[in-house]
């Protein structure tokens, strides 16, 4: 399994280097797409074949781990678990839809385009693979470059402004994360840990090995949470995300929402809060008003409601699908940092959610680009008439994001706030409102587009989806239906990872005896209802 | 290749210590001997009397290219002879007297991994300043049969400088590396940005070395010697005597004036003004020369004077102004990079910015920290000597230069050459998988085992700064759309020298970028003594 696992890290990188072998002619291009397309393709089938064979309360499995750099101990270690199994297949279905909607919308130095889509389809496996801060670090940054040509050479008209505004605010991220990197690594030595191995890091910070003390894990972990939180983005360090999503091709601009942003969210998981377990609850200020936990589960809730109320005034749709992605991501931080199990669960399942159906809403809006080169609401109107069949994926997609019970987009949401009622009411309250927000604005949206007159002629005659279209978006369609009846399918390889997740960022919380041992019961039973029973009961 | 030498040394018969000399100096001798041979070449092959009548350009090139090639193989060789010293990996040349009360004697100039890893660099530098030299002459300039000499003489300096353990020979060395220089930078007599490079350099330089000489000589009035043992001798006893407080101020102005004198020839802020207008005004391969030799040289000597004359020192006497120095070097160049038009002015102003890198990289003064320092240096010197030749190549016919704005879809133009560039400006931003960010990252860990983890933030956040320029070459090459009628690059067929060492800058800045250990286990033999 070590070797699918590599294989399917490396088969995008290696079919991208086998684009470079062919000519750059017109009548290659055929080869180009086909290779393309059957690699990433390939990749995805073979990566559902780490589903069989994964034990859900393994942890960490198919580990590969080999010395890269041994004077330093860095090692080449990849491996997954339950949290990152699915972002790996998120990761692996969405390239191939991307790269076939591409085929339409993309007619300009196609093979370039083609093989950084590729490069950039390994940078993110590997991330959410790598089990070694460098080799992480390694991946984070290499997503960073092909995401930065393929928005500045095919995006729209200000890309040169968005392209430089990402690459900016993510390096800045990442290289303050560099220095706590570096810093930790000094400590580690100093304690006789030549390494960067992640699980052996968390476990010496967790049973006192390596004691990281309380100013040191504060900075740090802010380090690697301003990362992280530009990623995510967290609101207010977002700004970047509307115009990078804007100015992107539909192909990236499906990547970045689906699966870039979930390197953020990740990286919490994964590093930022087992590596720094204290960081969170450390109380400062004058007189330790506040601890972190606290300020980032506000920031969630404001960047909640104010992704809610910027996307409701826009005109453009693509920008308003870029904002309701701050919310979105806003609920998935908001459930993380409440470090409640039930919350975290649905915070790792929302991130599915959130790839799946902000990826196809991406999708969708770069349809009717192509048709009508705008992407104002007010150019149309009635559209339910002319495209039926669009219509009716549009619909079926924007109630996954209004977050519709037996659409993905319900379980999810539900759960993150049930959860994290139990850490702060007063902020899950302000959240929900943010539920009831995306509704307005993306149903408002919904209504103008298409219902009513058809107001411009232009859009009498355009043409539904063809098969192309349909065969990109059909899966995602499916799929929200999928998880929103059956979510145990997922939680089932969930669960025991986010437990280990948990038990580590409550370690060090005060309360965290307080509060009773929740368990979570779903019923995937024929009728898809869901039931969540908590013995233990609120704190 | 020990044999070699060894075999070609037992032939001339010399006395032990005299061959020793000449295993231990081989690549300063092999280069000295080589220009020689070009000097007799000119003399005795001179065609015509005049400035043309001279050495050939194909001639000259060959013999110091072989001449070069040779010294590279010559350290090789005295790496592996150094190994099997009995007295331990480090070989001590022309001992003077420095203690005459316990007959106390140190070497004044040393032959260990350090010194012969800098003349590594330094060979590569002068192989592909070369191979850069031979299209450039053939398509731009007149050609001078002292060109050749000149730039070997300059690279026996830098090598020299690496090893020596004494002011003198540190001085000696200096104007050794740099006199030629002055005159490499006005290659074209008739070139005005040639001739203000050279005299701004000149003079510049020569403030330098009268910083340099009037803190050597504060420091001999101290320490009554120039050897760094005997001044690390000096500073420790002024240190002991004074409960560890107070040291004989005029050694420490004297150890100012030294350092000020080499943050000169560094280009660091705020003794970096020159260093522009010398850059953007030099010609293309004189400049690259000058950027990577003349800055791995000079921060050989600095480390090399910081570990080990300055550990007797109290820390805060001299660390805080050098971060100092070096904050203001990163600040300034990254701030004055930001807007430039001009690929070579660019190019300067961030080399003041990797001035600022490379000093955090010697502040812990740890034996350790020449290693850091050397790593960084191989990384940016590829990038930097690769990323000069592009530009050489790209320049237009009456131009020793490129503007961002004539580079607008060089991309559709030369694929190959851009996708280069990009990778070298990306290892001088410190981009992952390339050699350039595992230098920022031994260099930085130096720092922070120093203690200063305030600084290192400060030069990360830099570095992000360092990447707004470097990107907008990718952003004028491949995402700007040419203006139809504007001026714009259209580079000829890459000859084939540029074409090796393109390959050879990119492919190892890759490599080092992926498997670092390559070089980390000769580097873990450069730690420096005390």
């Amino acid at each position: 399994m070590q070797t699918l696992l590599l294989i399917v890290t490396f088969l995008p990188l290696l079919a991208g280097l086998g684009l470079l072998l062919i000519p750059n002619r017109g009548e290659s291009l055929p080869t180009v797409r086909a290779t393309a397309l059957w690699s990433s393709v390939a990749t995805f089938v073979l990566s559902l074949f780490l589903l069989p064979s994964f034990q859900s309360e393994a942890g960490l499995q198919f580990a590969l781990n080999v010395p890269w750099i041994p004077q330093w101990g860095v090692n080449f270690h990849i491996a997954v678990d339950g949290i990152s199994i699915w972002l790996v297949l998120l990761n692996t279905l969405l390239f191939p839809l991307a790269i076939l909607t591409s085929f339409q919308s993309v007619r300009l130095r196609e093979k370039m385009y083609y093989i950084l889509l590729l490069l950039l389809e390994t940078a993110v496996t590997g991330v959410f693979l790598a089990q070694d801060i460098i080799l992480f670090y390694v991946f984070f940054e290499a997503t960073l470059i092909p995401m930065y040509f393929l928005i500045g050479i095919w995006g729209g008209a200000k890309r040169l402004y968005a392209t430089t505004k990402f690459v900016l605010y993510t390096m800045v991220g990442s290289l303050l994360m560099l220095g706590a990197i570096i810093g930790l690594y000094v400590k580690a030595s100093a304690a006789g840990l030549n390494t960067f191995d992640i699980p052996t890091l968390v476990a010496a910070v967790g049973n006192g090995t390596l004691v990281l003390e309380d100013q040191f894990q504060f900075w740090a972990f802010l380090a690697f949470f301003l990362a992280f939180a530009i990623k995510v983005p967290l609101f207010p360090l977002h700004t970047w995300l509307p115009d990078a999503h804007t100015e992107a091709p539909t192909a990236g601009s499906i990547i970045l929402a689906g699966v870039l942003l979930k390197m953020g969210t990740y990286g919490f998981i994964r590093m930022a809060i087992p590596l720094f377990p204290k960081a969170p609850y450390i109380q400062f200020g004058p007189v330790g008003l506040a601890d972190l936990q606290s300020i980032i589960m506000a920031l969630s809730v404001v960047g909640i409601i104010y992704g809610a109320l910027v996307a409701a005034v826009q005109v453009d749709v693509k920008r308003l699908v870029a904002y309701s992605s701050v919310a979105h991501m806003g609920f998935i931080m908001l459930g993380l940092f409440s470090f409640n199990q039930i919350a975290v669960d649905g915070a790792i399942l929302q991130m599915v959610n959130h790839g799946i159906s902000t990826g196809a809403l991406f999708m969708l809006v770069g349809f009717i680009y192509e048709r009508r080169h705008t992407r104002l609401i007010d150019n149309f109107g009635g559209l339910a008439a002319v495209m039926p069949v669009y219509y009716t994926y549009f619909l079926i997609i924007m109630l996954s994001s209004v977050g519709l019970p037996a659409l993905n987009g319900f379980v999810g949401e539900f759960l993150i706030l049930l959860g994290s009622f139990q850490e702060d009411w007063l902020m899950t309250l302000i959240a929900t409102l943010g539920v009831i927000l995306a509704a307005v604005y993306l149903l408002f949206m919904f209504r103008r587009m298409f219902f009513g007159e058809i107001t411009s002629a232009e859009n009498r005659n355009l043409k539904d989806l063809n098969m192309q279209e349909l065969v990109a978006i059909t899966p995602l369609a499916v799929l929200t239906l999928v998880i929103g009846l059956f979510p145990s399918l997922m939680f089932r390889f969930i669960t025991p990872s986010s437990e280990a997740f948990v038990e580590i960022a409550t370690s060090h919380d005060e309360d965290a005896f307080e509060t009773a041992m929740q368990d979570i019961h779903i019923d995937d039973g024929q009728g898809g209802l869901l039931s969540v029973s908590i013995p233990g009961g609120a704190k | 290749m020990i044999l070699a030498l060894q075999s070609v040394v037992d032939a001339t018969h010399l006395q032990p210590l005299d061959r020793n000399l000449l295993i231990a100096l081989a690549p300063v001798m092999i280069l000295t001997v080589t220009i020689l041979v070009l000097l007799l070449v000119d003399y005795f092959g001179r065609r015509q009397p005049g400035p043309e009548g001279g050495i050939s350009l194909g001639n000259a090139s060959g013999i110091s290219l072989a001449g070069t090639v040779l010294a590279l193989l010559g350290t090789l060789g005295t790496w592996g002879w150094v190994n099997t010293n009995p007295d331990g990996p480090s070989v001590g040349l022309f001992p003077s007297l420095i203690n005459a009360a316990s007959n106390g004697f140190a070497p004044s100039f040393v032959v260990d991994h350090f010194f012969l890893f800098v003349c590594l660099l330094v060979c590569v530098v002068v192989v592909i300043t070369i191979l850069n030299f031979i299209p450039f002459l053939k398509r731009k300039e007149r050609y001078h049969a002292e060109l050749f000499p000149l730039l070997l003489l300059s690279a026996t300096g830098m090598m020299l400088i690496a090893g020596s353990r004494d002011l003198i020979t540190t001085f000696m060395s200096l104007e050794l590396l740099s006199l030629p220089l002055y005159v490499m930078c006005g290659l074209n007599d008739k070139s005005r940005l040639n001739k203000e490079s050279s005299l701004k350099y000149f003079l510049m330089g020569a403030f330098a070395s009268g910083f340099f000489v009037f803190g050597a000589s504060l420091i001999y009035g101290v320490a009554g010697h120039l050897n760094y043992l005997a001044i690390k001798l000096a500073a420790s006893d002024a240190a002991l005597s004074s409960s560890g407080v107070n040291v004989d101020p005029v050694l420490l102005i004297g150890i100012g004036l030294v350092g000020v004198g080499i943050a000169f020839k560094l280009g660091m802020v705020p003794f970096h003004a020159w260093v522009p207008d010398v850059y953007q005004g030099a010609p293309t391969p004189v400049t690259a020369f000058m950027a990577t030799g003349v800055k791995v040289a000079m921060f050989a000597s600095a480390t090399r004077i910081v570990v080990e004359c300055l550990p007797g020192l109290q820390p805060e006497l001299w660390r805080d102004a050098l971060v100092l120095f070096a904050c203001l070097s990163m600040l300034v160049g990254n701030l004055f990079a930001l807007h430039q038009m001009s690929a070579k002015r660019l190019l300067a102003f961030s080399a003041i910015a990797h001035t600022g890198y490379l000093a955090l990289g010697m502040v812990s003064g740890s034996p350790a920290s020449g290693s850091a320092v050397l790593f960084y240096l191989a990384g940016y010197t590829l990038a930097s000597l690769g990323a000069f030749l592009l530009i050489t190549w790209f320049a237009p016919d009456g131009q020793d230069d490129v503007f961002l704005d004539q580079m607008h879809e060089l991309w559709q133009k030369t694929p190959k050459a851009a996708i280069c560039l990009t990778i070298l400006l990306l290892s001088m931003g410190g981009f992952p998988l390339t050699a350039g960010f595992f230098g920022k990252f031994v260099v930085f860990r130096e720092a922070w085992q120093a203690g200063l983890s305030g600084v290192v933030i400060f030069a990360l956040l830099n570095s992000a700064l360092s990447f707004y320029y470097y990107l907008r070459f990718v952003v004028a090459m491949y995402m700007t759309p040419a203006v139809p009628g504007e001026a714009s690059l259209n580079p000829q067929a890459m000859p084939g020298s540029y074409v090796f060492s393109t390959v050879l800058t990119v492919g190892l800045t890759i490599v080092l970028g992926v498997l670092p250990q390559l070089l980390l286990g000769a580097l873990d033999l450069t730690r420096l003594g005390g």
